[in-house]
């Protein structure tokens, strides 16, 4: 938790759930967990005050409190307020795009409802919905996709407590012994308690989770939004998206059929290891995808037969030989490379199909998926934290050839690829004089990007007689840059606020409903501009935020 | 005079150092070669004749060998021979080891040599020594223990009738370095084929790459040549209605003629983009320049190498990042906000000297 993410946290829920909230916000992040009388005392409030602040920041779940402690005490979680803050725009796009038009209205009201309210009883949200059958329906799909969750009591207590008391309770049920030292004693109480932590925390995975054993919605239980669902949707963006600029519009197509096929069987985005074969992402592979156009494939027929002079030819300049678009069907015995018509399409969609998961397995440096098997057409995997990893990568050294220019990107992806490396080599392997790159480390190094190790050479630590080693530490400057963008939001939101207390009469007056006059609605729609302009930054920032930082 | 070691490295031969400088001609420089064959007699005139043609230049003698090809087997009846020979400058005494060994010295450089004073002598001895690594003035004021300003005049005739030449040395660009006029400097002295007058030569390195990048880039997509190659030309269209699935064109993942380093030191040989002779291991570190640029990638284990697409020929990185190949995001979030690069948004806070309400790059951007 940096200045960074709490000065936005803080601004975010100024402007969303107004000052006292904010600054009881702001009090628990400075001071950590407090209970109720300290938080009085830090913030300068009444505990009257506190109290009823807390109540819906309990409700929306952004404070947490502990039922451990007498007295209790409040933690705030900043994962959970930045989504439900920052992503709630994109989670009720997500939500229009997948419901058809007359199930969409249900299902928008009832996650607007959930990020308005935090969680809701299912019974008591269909008393008040107007349509009570549309919505239960669109509950159902929800909470079938994991996009609503279930939640219970314990859920309200901070996370961390939670482990602590499960390692509490497994320590208490191992006896002690003198035979078995203390330390073991708690290593293994900690085993277990890990254990049934990962129980604990994958219990809503399960289908049937806020179902009857008839198939029919409980609406005994409470949900709320799964924001660990939609964090594996936002990468699964990130990721066609990609795959779509390194490969291409079709591969990505099939790409993102890929990762819908998984994506029941996702649950969070530190999960991996899913594996899926062709036959399977084959079954609802959009027919109108035309696989074959996208690929210059060797057509069979000339492939039996391109032997001698004609396959050595073809070795020089293959793309010279391609059959051009218009070109006439006299030439199409000629070519060795054509693409493959729409006539061979029913006959090899599995085999056009197996190319274009082929060639997202066949970048080492971005792996898309891998291959583990032959069942089943073939069976594939996504090591998600090695893709991620490479993303992260390309994303950083992006925004450093951004930001220092392209010799600056250049030394990182060196210094990256041979870990510690003196100035030198540097120079050597980048084909840059030894002169011109030292500015370019210096700047590195500034930014975060690059650390410096001195080893000496002698005991006297002579400058003259000392290495230095330049190596570049992932974690740290991804959590950086990561910083970088927060803060960057942070800016931009706090302009938007501005931007509205700049017309503070127009303000009055819409939320006393009165009549604008002409230069006022040009005024209203100048703001809404600008407004817009800052918000979608700050959501594509956020997909910055979602890879340098959620997506580990 | 005492015997001074310095390292002995000329070409081909053995790691043997001159022991003693040839002693100045009896007779006046201006001596010519039939002089010098004439004042030998037959017998070490016959012995030299054997020494040059018996082997390859360069070649060292031991006295063994030399005792064999004189037929002599008396070492004292030898001697005069070699002396005879030393005194003219044909044969030079070299010492490796504990042993004393001889080389024959052809006549024309002996001529050379003769014609020459004898602190010159001295300092080109060194110098020739050197071989291709040349010699610094320094080194060679340390080995002939003479004075700066003899070594100077000594270097500036030698330099004056062609015999010496100076050098840049890439590692040290300070100092004077020597070596034979005749020599061609070592890789160690002038840097390799990247270096143009000891210095790194960026804009010959920047236009072979961007040429090898086209060349792979070429070989890495079906389709006309330049189509991916320029950002600045539209997508091409076949069916305006299926247009979004036509815009990729890829070798399937099989395809096995992606460029290999032999294939590309060849385009660039057979080119003629440079007459500067350039090895595969050259070739191999344009390529992984390309690699950190994010231009290309290696694929089958490093076997070969295929363009990322949106790559651009330019110098720099670019990660085929920018080009909006397929309708792709342009990704730069951070950059485009002028929060991004702000160099004082450590000083940025509401009410302080810097704050976003009244930020001037903020109102200019939301203008825009």
């Amino acid at each position: 938790m940096s200045q960074f993410d709490a000065e936005l946290l803080v601004l975010l829920v100024r402007d969303f759930y107004g000052s006292l909230a904010s600054t009881v916000i702001d009090t628990l992040l400075k001071e950590g967990r407090l209970s109720l009388s300290l938080l009085a005392r830090y913030s300068s409030l009444s505990t009257a005050t506190i109290q009823r602040v807390l109540v819906p920041l309990l409700q929306l779940r952004f404070v947490r409190h502990s039922v451990f402690d007498s007295p209790t005490t409040y933690v705030v979680s900043p994962e959970h307020i930045y989504s439900s803050i920052v992503r709630a725009g994109q989670i009720i796009a997500y939500v229009d795009d997948i419901f058809s038009e007359e199930e969409s209205s249900a299902a928008l009201q009832v996650i607007k409802n959930l990020l308005l309210y935090g969680h809701i009883r299912i019974s008591d949200y269909l008393s008040a919905a107007p349509n009570p059958a549309a919505s239960t329906s669109a509950i159902a799909t929800l909470l079938r996709r994991k996009l609503l969750t279930t939640l219970t009591t314990e859920e309200f207590a901070p996370e961390s407590d939670r482990v602590r008391a499960l390692i509490n309770e497994k320590l208490a049920s191992i006896p002690r012994k003198a035979t078995v030292s203390e330390s073991k004693r708690a290593q293994a109480a900690e085993l277990e308690a890990q254990e049934a932590w990962h129980r604990i925390a994958t219990r809503h995975d399960s289908l049937s989770d806020g179902f009857l054993s008839s198939g029919e919605v409980d609406t005994s239980v409470v949900v709320t939004v799964n924001h660990e669902k939609f964090a594996v949707l936002a990468r699964s963006r990130v990721l066609v998206d990609f795959a779509k600029r390194r490969i291409g519009a079709v591969t990505a197509a099939v790409y993102k059929h890929v990762l819908e096929t998984m994506e029941p069987r996702l649950f969070r985005s530190d999960e991996s290891r899913i594996t899926i074969s062709s036959l399977e992402i084959l079954k609802n592979l959009d027919e109108d995808l035309d696989l074959g156009h996208a690929l210059a494939i060797t057509s069979r027929r000339r492939k039996r037969d391109s032997s001698g002079s004609d396959s050595e030819s073809s070795q020089q300049r293959p793309h010279k030989r391609r059959r051009k678009e218009n070109d006439s069907s006299s030439s199409e015995s000629e070519s060795d490379y054509e693409m493959n018509g729409n006539n061979s399409k029913s006959a090899s969609q599995m085999e056009v199909l197996n190319m274009h998961l082929a060639l997202l397995c066949s970048s080492p440096s971005l792996p898309f998926l891998k291959r583990v098997g032959s069942k089943g057409g073939g069976e594939y995997t996504i090591d998600f934290s090695a893709l991620m990893n490479s993303i992260r990568a390309l994303e950083y050294d992006k925004l450093i050839a951004k930001r220092q220019g392209a010799v600056a990107c250049r030394l990182l992806r060196i210094i990256r690829d041979k870990g510690r490396i003196d100035e030198k080599q540097i120079a050597q392997a980048a084909l840059l004089p030894a002169k011109e790159i030292r500015a370019h480390l210096t700047a590195l190094h500034e930014c975060g990007g690059l650390d410096l190790q001195e080893v000496p050479r002698g005991a006297d630590r002579a400058p003259s007689r000392t290495y230095y080693l330049w190596h570049h530490r992932p974690a740290a400057a991804h959590a950086l840059m990561a910083q970088q963008v927060i803060r960057a939001m942070t800016r931009c939101y706090a302009r938007v606020i501005d931007e509205r207390a700049r017309r503070p009469g127009v303000f009055a007056k819409i939320a006393r409903e009165a009549a604008l006059s002409a230069a006022e609605v040009e005024e209203v729609r100048k703001l809404r501009d600008v407004e817009e302009k800052l918000v979608v930054q700050i959501t594509r920032l956020d997909r910055l935020v979602l890879v340098f930082r959620d997506c580990l | 005079m005492p015997p001074v070691k310095s390292s002995y490295k000329a070409s081909g031969s053995s790691a043997a150092e001159p022991y003693t400088l040839p002693s100045p001609p009896a007779s006046s420089a201006s001596s010519s070669a039939s002089t010098h064959m004439e004042g030998l007699n037959k017998a070490a005139q016959s012995l030299y004749t054997k020494m040059i043609t018996s082997n390859e230049d360069g070649h060292v003698y031991t006295q063994a060998e030399l005792s064999e090809l004189a037929g002599i087997s008396d070492a004292m009846k030898l001697m005069p021979l070699i002396q005879e020979h030393m005194n003219l400058g044909l044969v030079k005494m070299l010492r490796q080891g504990d042993d004393l060994c001889f080389q024959a010295v052809k006549k024309e450089e002996a001529e050379k040599i003769q014609a020459m004073s004898k602190d010159e002598a001295m300092v080109y001895s060194y110098i020739e020594s050197s071989g291709t690594e040349g010699i610094w003035t320094k080194t060679i004021k340390a080995k002939t223990n003479l004075h700066q300003s003899v070594v100077q005049r000594c270097l500036k005739s030698l330099e004056g009738k062609r015999y010496i030449k100076n050098i840049k040395s890439v590692k040290y660009p300070t100092r004077k370095i020597y070596m034979l006029y005749n020599l061609q400097p070592s890789i160690d002295v002038t840097g390799g084929p990247w270096f143009t007058d000891s210095e790194l030569d960026t804009e010959f390195i920047s236009s072979l790459l961007s040429i090898v990048f086209r060349f792979v880039a070429s070989e890495s997509f079906p389709g006309d040549d330049h189509r991916r190659l320029s950002v600045s030309s539209k997508p091409r269209k076949r069916n305006s209605s299926k247009a979004t699935q036509h815009e990729q064109l890829s070798f399937p993942a099989s395809y096995s003629k992606y460029p290999t380093v032999s294939s590309i030191h060849e385009f660039v040989r057979n080119s003629g983009i440079t007459t500067v002779d350039l090895a595969p291991a050259d070739i191999k570190s344009l390529i992984d320049v390309l690699v950190y640029d994010g231009k290309i990638e290696p694929i089958d284990e490093g076997m070969a190498y295929r363009a990322i697409p949106g790559a651009t020929p330019e110098c720099g990185a670019d990660l085929g990042a920018d080009a909006e190949i397929g309708g792709g995001v342009v990704w730069d979030a951070l950059t485009e906000v002028p929060c991004g690069p702000c160099l004082v948004s450590d000083l940025c806070r509401a009410g302080g000297p810097v704050s976003a309400e009244e930020c001037i790059y903020l109102d200019e951007w939301l203008i825009q």
